[in-house]
């Protein structure tokens, strides 16, 4: 460990950092509210993103820390496999039974509760991108969307500014440094020279 | 502005050193009438050495190195309530292997860079890491020996330890030895192989004790912090604890670390300028020293992973 590595950095650079990171996991794709009758989502896939794991990877990179920010109390869980061959597959477990068998008669409900098996909705998540992950999600889900709050909005349009800033500062500062580059090596060059003629 | 004058520098050095300077000096005043004085005052030698040791950045008056850690305006920074900043952390940390991510405290201290440094073992309320393997050296028939068993230690004895140890089977991470044995010990000549691994018992690094059997209960659960650059930093739970555990371990490193500068407050001033949280994978929080705030989720719903 190097001095550098163990000194604290300055605190606005700090600050802008983390304020971005935030503002990544409140506001985009993915901070949805779920209902409440989801449990658990768990998330497999392998470890590496070829044969059709780039989707799955970059969704629980990405999608999941802003799901699990809006919904703390759902357990979300990723598991990855050694082989690359093996499937990709999202499970959203439920705590109430399927709605999807009618009860009309006495007899089935009888046996719904004598067996309340909690609903599991399997999907495959192969070749797919992360937006249409999160679009299968929300629709076995039915979750709602956070929009970003007017505060948040205008945070976000500062960090652009601020980004652009910085963008147009490190491009000049680049030019004046280019120039000073110039400049010394022309005086190396001349110097050069006149040690040539001197010898 | 400062490539004419160097410009000039370089010219009228030249100048001076090929003997031409009548000519040379005419034109430079009509181009820069500002450098007129200096020009001139190249002729009388005494003047200008004077100038020109003025112009020389080496003879600038060097800056005093800065004897403490810049301070930065708490004021500044974002600052989180426990639960709040394990809300994001959790949301950081989501779908990791949730005994291998741990939190980290970091404590930024007011402080000299040369005093004394804070270094100091605790034992927290809910430990981090419970798979350390100690082994104890004492009489495997004594009191000790059974206290050390009882409190946790993975290998004890004397001479089927030194066997062992010979042997270059070291399956353990920490050695005590007992104080009658160290003798013993001493005599086994372990130290060569023992010493690079900085396994050697020493009364130096406190490791050769009267009482075993608190050592190791304290060496299971404990942990080492140290000041490094005005930093102390430690590894403070395992991503599974609750908002309680947290607060529960924070509180304890918190008054461990406060005890410590209080006993070094007679010579040196230490104080705490900031404490923040953070985890393997996720940034680091400021935290304000609430345990929620008004609109954080309640404790229960930070249980699940």
């Amino acid at each position: 460990m190097t001095n550098k590595t163990l000194r604290m950095v300055s605190i606005l650079q700090r600050m802008r950092k983390l304020k971005s990171k935030l503002l990544a996991i409140r506001v985009g794709p993915g901070a949805v509210i779920l209902p409440k009758d989801v449990k658990r989502i768990h998330l497999e896939c392998a470890q590496h993103i070829n044969g059709g794991h780039r989707g799955a990877k970059k969704f629980w990179r990405e999608m999941l820390p802003r799901l699990k920010f809006r919904n703390p109390a759902v357990s979300m869980t990723v598991s990855r496999n050694i082989e690359q061959e093996g499937d990709a597959k999202l499970i959203i477990y439920f705590t109430t039974p399927p709605q999807s068998t009618p009860t009309p008669t006495s007899s089935p409900s009888a046996e719904s509760t004598s067996q309340p098996k909690p609903r599991e909705v399997k999907i495959d998540i192969k070749h797919l991108h992360e937006s249409a992950i999160l679009a299968e999600l929300l629709k076995a889900t039915g979750g709602t969307e956070v929009l970003p709050t007017e505060v948040e909005l205008e945070e976000i349009k500062q960090l652009e500014e601020e980004k652009e800033k910085s963008r147009r500062d490190s491009e000049r500062s680049l030019e004046v440094r280019r120039k000073r580059k110039k400049e010394e090596e022309m005086m190396k060059q001349a110097r050069g020279e006149v040690g040539l003629d001197v010898a | 502005m400062a490539s004419a004058k160097s410009c000039v520098a370089q010219l009228s050095k030249s100048a001076l050193s090929s003997s031409l300077r009548p000519h040379i000096l005419l034109p430079q005043t009509i181009f820069l009438p500002s450098q007129q004085f200096r020009g001139a005052a190249t002729g009388t030698s005494a003047n200008a050495q004077k100038y020109k040791r003025k112009d020389q950045p080496g003879a600038q008056k060097k800056k005093k190195a800065r004897s403490t850690f810049i301070q930065y305006d708490i004021r500044d920074a974002e600052q989180f309530a426990l639960c709040d900043a394990m809300q994001y952390i959790r949301a950081f940390e989501v779908g990791r292997i949730p005994t291998s991510v741990k939190y980290e405290m970091h404590v930024k201290l007011r402080t000299l860079k040369n005093g004394p440094a804070v270094r100091n073992r605790l034992r927290l309320p809910h430990p981090v890491k419970t798979d350390l393997r100690i082994c104890v050296i004492c009489p495997p028939d004594s009191k000790a020996a059974a206290d050390a068993k009882a409190a946790g230690a993975a290998l004890v004895g004397e001479d089927e330890v030194f066997q062992l140890i010979k042997n270059g089977t070291i399956d353990f991470e920490r050695c005590i030895c007992y104080v009658d044995s160290l003798q013993k010990l001493n005599k086994a000549g372990l130290g060569r192989i023992l010493g690079p691994k900085g396994l050697m018992p020493s009364s130096k690094t406190g490791t050769v004790v009267k009482d075993v059997a608190a050592t190791v209960r304290d060496m299971v659960g404990g942990s080492e912090y140290r000041e490094r650059l005005g930093v102390i930093r430690m590894a403070i739970g395992q991503l599974g604890f609750t908002p309680e555990e947290m607060q529960r371990n924070i509180r304890a490193f918190m008054e461990n670390v406060k005890k410590d500068i209080a006993q070094m407050s007679d010579r040196i001033s230490k104080d705490i300028h900031e404490v923040v949280l953070s985890s393997t994978n996720s940034p680091g929080f400021s935290l304000n020293g609430e345990f929620r705030s008004p609109n954080s989720v309640p404790t229960n719903e930070l249980l699940t992973l």
